[in-house]
């Protein structure tokens, strides 16, 4: 059987790599267990729970869903990328610690990733454009609530920074 | 002592690391030579084992070994009986347990029946196919009452029946109690709670050192400690060579508390064989099958009430759906026979239930244990009683709640702890006062109700209440130590799936040490850091675990004090212990830092006095004689659309009373969770098996977990009435919010469409609008 | 709606290309491109409405309206379409053929939901039994009508 080993070569959170993978290697795999960038989590493996949501090309896609060959080329964001390298939490991660928007953390990097690219599009979104931007990402600890409350002061405080 | 940080809305100390994407979760666990499992599983709910062939999955390159339940020699044994009956008179039990692989019979889909290892999951995951399996199906006990018949096919072939337990407990004399009722009312209900479905499945890494002749397995699991007992009496090795790492874990809500699943068992003796760390991560779809349920019970229950609508007793006969084995005792039935009674005055109770095996997965707590089933019954009953008999359900409530002079209240039948049940403590009426203020109940009824109607909206509103026994023993342990350089370490038993202990822990420390929460470093769950207690589980971390934390804190100030008050010749009341330091009163500028101070009791040196310990630290340990019963009231306006049935929260209330709060942040979140839980059970997450014991639903697609909305902003209030049973006056709260969910539905519901004029009950949960559909048909209009 | 190969493209109907349950017309090396809808005439109103168990799921019967009025207000034009109530999606315009040249009063439209729960066959599944799915479709008809007509009189 010939040997199914395919070039990637992608950047992710701004740096470069390139490895060998299956053509059925999923992303979140390769993310996770050939890059070691294992702050991206999988929760169902079916596209639902949003769990394995990353960045690419700065649109929100699900890690499971995808092949590692198809993101060849493509620049990722994952949550490992989220905080500056003097490590200051950009402010979602911050406003999801001021409100008390994680318990277990599991589903957590899904929707930091979600939501910094929601909160891009929509800068001063209405409790409910965010319920509905939050609703395919599955928490089963926190009953969004909060979540809810650090995204909307997430939103307030991005704006109060830009010039 | 000052108190800084008990009690304060304190942010987390974990945060960063779980925001990061730091926080180690098993799947993140990379060994070097790892290998990967996969657990080939049984696709049918009932069967014999004819054959099991892995001759052609050996074949495949990249398979290193394939093992059935044959292979594990003297290893393959039934798993330990977790819970063993409590001591009721007359209980009838039979101990039927799940094993590591399936040998000549399976009995439920997902049952494993062979492993497999190779060089990756895909490879192990492609060679699942490679196993020829031979089975002779056999029909499935799916119904509970079905499986009672003398004709239903038998679970375990060994037993008469399929029964699993019998139990009946009395308090009381219903019958005289009836005899003098001005109502009797009798009703057949069905409640089903479904499954934890955390974000994160389970998973089992487990490394064998055969130089050092140690075993560490990471494991995401509620009870490392007796998985660590368990497993190294199983695979003979002393407790001290073999240490279970729970790390972060994403979810628990009990089904991680089980212990020795199939899975847990074989990964440390393969690791053994092999001599190379394995590692098996649960999928999703394993996951509706190879992780426990909650499920469904069905109870015949009357309740008999004065005219005024006091309680004069209730009588419950009910069916537990237990599934394939019983591990886990009857703590669930416990919970649902015990928790019927509520917050109210119950003078006598007669209840019955018999617990039946069925061909479906095991049934073990989910976050509220059974509580649910009971609270159900009862709510509803007095809904029921307060229709017929013309009383406000508020008020039939408030008449019947226990008054807050009668605590300790003596329920008198066994509890899961297996005690007599008694409340310690409690104080009602306020708490039902203040949600139903919270909610605008008068004003909704007389005012808001009637106009909305008028408008043509189906608006209605709904109360329960409920208590939750929590914090119950038997014990946990706590060591607390000052380090060299001024921070504080501390290790207890239990593991943390999300509650908050990295905080709520150290807040306790910093107020007794004088030091910042952020200065407490926690360890939960790993058996090398601390050897002793017994799990995260029925709300009791922060009480048990939390008390122990704060007796080893209280025994490390004074070694403190009186290491200082050696040091400065002075008397320990002439001290303070803040910032770090201890210094004397008034004179600041006479201080030791604690680090310091540390050191000290560490002498190089030099003699010591006899009965000294080294150090600033302690061990303690925390057992309360019994469980702290905390109560609280749900209430919530809906709107429903008459003809699609759909439904909308309009307002969602939560009061509870949860004793001393160390932290009300993270209380909130406790009780937001368990709310959208108990919302996802009581309309929207129902397990459909059919007939012969398949899952319909095994996927996130048609599992129905509510997403952000779903779950209603909730407004939450509490008050506190501490429990005498702790030093620190906690009772539990991490099910409060699931428990009392599905009658608050049933009864806003019925207000909303006014069922009660069309004769409609609604007796049952989940619900859903086809069901509501179904469920009115004859009686509507056509 | 156009589809796409390397070998070229052809054009086929809505009506041919859903063919069953998960099944189209679409060829393993062809591509949709392309789906094209005629301009709507003047009064001309639209309406799309679901029942899903939550936003985002598989709908459990949804319905799709356009309704055209001539100049005296009357039904000169009337489609209907549904999904999720059989195995592929439905052209149930034929219930509105009482519609064509009426006003489309209540009582039009009630019949016309009336005729649509005939027409189903909808076989039920997890999250809802056919007979709830075949009264919602009669429902959504009813609403998705009334809600294109008002479109349709007053612009959307």
């Amino acid at each position: 059987m010939a040997l199914d080993r395919h070039d990637v070569e992608l950047s992710v959170n701004g740096v470069s790599y390139r490895r060998g993978a299956e053509s059925r290697t999923l992303l979140s795999d390769f993310l996770r267990h050939d890059l070691l960038l294992a702050g991206t989590h999988v929760g169902c493996e079916h596209g639902v729970c949003g769990a394995c949501t990353v960045l690419l090309d700065g649109a929100p896609v699900r890690s499971c869903l995808m092949f590692a060959v198809q993101a060849n080329g493509h620049e990722l964001s994952t949550v490992e990328g989220l905080a500056t390298p003097a490590g200051e939490l950009h402010p979602v991660q911050q406003a999801m610690h001021d409100h008390h928007g994680l318990q277990c953390g599991y589903c957590t990097p899904g929707i930091l990733m979600t939501m910094t690219a929601f909160l891009k599009e929509n800068t001063q979104p209405s409790e409910d454009e965010v319920r509905e931007a939050l609703s395919g990402n599955l928490c089963r600890c926190t009953g969004y609530q909060n979540i809810v409350d650090a995204m909307l002061a997430a939103a307030q405080a991005m704006r109060a920074a830009r010039p | 002592m000052k108190t800084r940080f008990f009690g304060a809305p304190v942010k987390r100390n974990e945060d960063r690391k779980l925001l990061t994407g730091q926080g180690l979760f098993i799947d993140d666990v990379e060994l070097p030579g790892m290998l990967h499992v996969a657990f080939l599983r049984s696709q049918v709910a009932h069967a014999r084992i004819k054959k099991i062939d892995a001759s052609r999955a050996l074949k495949r390159p990249g398979v290193v070994a394939v093992y059935t339940a044959d292979d594990l020699g003297a290893y393959w044994q039934p798993g330990p009986l977790l819970v063993p009956p409590p001591p009721i008179a007359g209980i009838v039990f039979n101990a039927r347990t799940q094993v590591p692989l399936a040998r000549e019979k399976v009995r439920h889909v997902g049952e494993p029946l062979a492993v497999i290892v190779a060089e990756s999951r895909y490879i192990a995951e492609d060679a699942l196919d490679d196993i020829d399996v031979d089975l002779e199906i056999l029909p499935a006990v799916v119904d509970i009452e079905k499986g009672l018949d003398a004709v239903a096919p038998r679970v375990h072939d060994d037993l008469g029946s399929n029964v699993a337990a019998h139990v009946r407990q009395t308090k009381g004399d219903y019958r005289n109690a009836a005899a003098t009722a001005d109502l009797i009312l009798k009703r057949r209900f069905r409640y089903e709670h479904g499954i934890s479905s955390p974000i994160e499945t389970r998973g089992v890494v487990a490394q064998w050192n055969a130089r050092g002749s140690q075993m560490t397995i990471w494991d995401t699991t509620q009870a490392p400690v007796f998985v660590r007992n368990g497993l190294a009496a199983m695979l003979g090795l002393g407790e001290q060579q073999v240490r279970v790492i729970a790390p972060f874990v994403g979810g628990g809500f009990g089904p991680k508390i089980m212990m020795f699943y199939p899975e847990e068992v074989a990964l440390p003796w393969i690791s053994m064989q092999l001599n190379r760390p394995v590692k098996w991560i649960e999928d999703r779809l394993e996951h509706f099958f190879a992780t426990t349920h909650e499920r469904g019970q069905i109870h015949d229950a009357e309740i008999a009430v004065a005219r005024d609508g006091r309680i004069l007793g209730i009588k419950d006969v009910f069916l537990h759906d237990t599934g394939a084995y019983d591990p886990y005792g009857l703590t669930v039935p416990i919970n649902s026979q015990c928790t019927l009674f509520g917050p109210y005055v119950v003078p006598a109770y007669d209840s019955t239930f018999t617990a039946v095996f069925t061909n479906l997965p095991i049934v073990t707590p989910y976050r509220g244990a059974g509580r649910q089933h009971g609270v159900f019954v009862m709510e509803r009953l007095l809904d029921l009683a307060a229709h017929e008999l013309k009383i406000d359900p508020a008020e039939i409530r408030r008449r019947n709640l226990i008054p807050s002079g009668a605590f300790p209240y003596k329920n008198e039948i066994i509890f899961q702890d297996f005690q007599p049940l008694e409340y310690d403590s409690g104080n009602y009426e306020p708490v039902l006062d203040k949600a139903l203020e919270a909610i605008g109940y008068a004003d909704f009824l007389k005012h808001e109700q009637p106009e909305l109607r008028a408008q043509g909206r189906h608006v209605g509103i709904g109360v329960a209440c409920y208590v939750e026994g929590t914090g119950i023993g038997p014990y946990e342990g706590a060591k607390v130590q000052v380090q060299a350089n001024g921070k504080v370490n501390v290790a207890t038993g239990i593991g943390t799936q999300g509650q908050g202990h990295f905080t709520s822990f150290a807040q306790i420390v910093a107020d007794q040490l004088g030091v910042d929460v952020t200065e407490v470093d926690i360890v939960t769950g790993d058996t090398d850091r601390f050897y002793w207690g017994a799990g995260t589980f029925a709300s009791r971390g922060a009480v048990v675990a939390g008390n122990a934390v704060n007796e080893a804190s209280r025994v490390v100030r004074q070694k403190a004090l009186k290491l200082a008050g050696d040091l400065f010749e002075c008397s320990e009341d002439d001290l303070v212990l803040e910032g770090g330091k201890v210094s004397i009163v008034g004179i600041p500028e006479k201080f030791i830092r604690l680090g310091e101070l540390a050191q000290r009791a560490n002498p190089m040196r030099g003699a010591v006095k006899p009965g000294t310990e080294p150090g600033l630290e302690s061990t303690q340990y925390f057992g309360p004689p019994s469980g702290a019963t905390a109560n609280g009231v749900h209430a919530m306006i809906v709107e429903l659309d008459p003809q699609t049935f759909d439904l909308k929260i309009l307002k969602y209330v939560v009061v509870h009373d949860c004793g001393t709060v160390i932290n009300p942040m993270i209380l909130a979140g406790q009780i937001h969770g368990g709310v959208a839980q108990g919302i996802g059970n009581a309309f929207y997450e129902k397990l459909s098996f059919d007939d012969q014991g398949q899952l319909l639903n095994a996927s996130l697609a048609d599992y129905l977990l509510p997403t952000a909305l779903e779950v209603p902003r909730m407004e939450l209030d509490h008050t506190t009435t501490p429990s005498p049973l702790n030093p620190l006056g906690i009772k539990g709260a991490g099910e409060a919010g699931a428990i009392p969910v599905g009658p608050l539905f049933a009864q806003a519901i019925e207000d909303a469409l006014d069922l009660k004029h069309q004769k409609v009950e609604l007796l049952e949960i989940p619900l859903s609008p086809s069901r509501l559909f179904e469920l009115t048909r004859s009686a509507r209009v056509p | 709606m156009r589809l796409k190969s390397s070998a070229g493209e052809r054009e086929v109907a809505a009506s041919e290309f859903f063919q069953g349950l998960l099944t189209t017309d679409l060829g393993v090396d062809e591509m949709l491109v392309e789906i094209a809808f005629p301009e709507p005439a003047p009064r001309t109103g639209t309406c799309f409405m679901e029942v899903a168990r939550r936003r985002g799921d598989f709908a459990l019967a949804g319905v799709a309206a356009i309704l055209t009025l001539d100049a005296e207000g009357r039904c000169a034009r009337a489609r209907l379409a549904l999904c999720g109530v059989g195995e592929t999606p439905v052209d149930a315009s034929e219930a509105l053929s009482s519609f064509v040249g009426q006003r489309c009063t209540d009582g039009a439209i009630e019949t016309a939901a009336a005729e649509v729960r005939k027409m189903i066959a909808p076989s039920g599944n997890v999250h809802g039994t056919a007979d709830y799915q075949r009264h919602i479709a009669g429902v959504l008809t009813q609403r998705a009508l009334a809600i294109a007509h008002q479109r349709a009189r007053h612009g959307a």
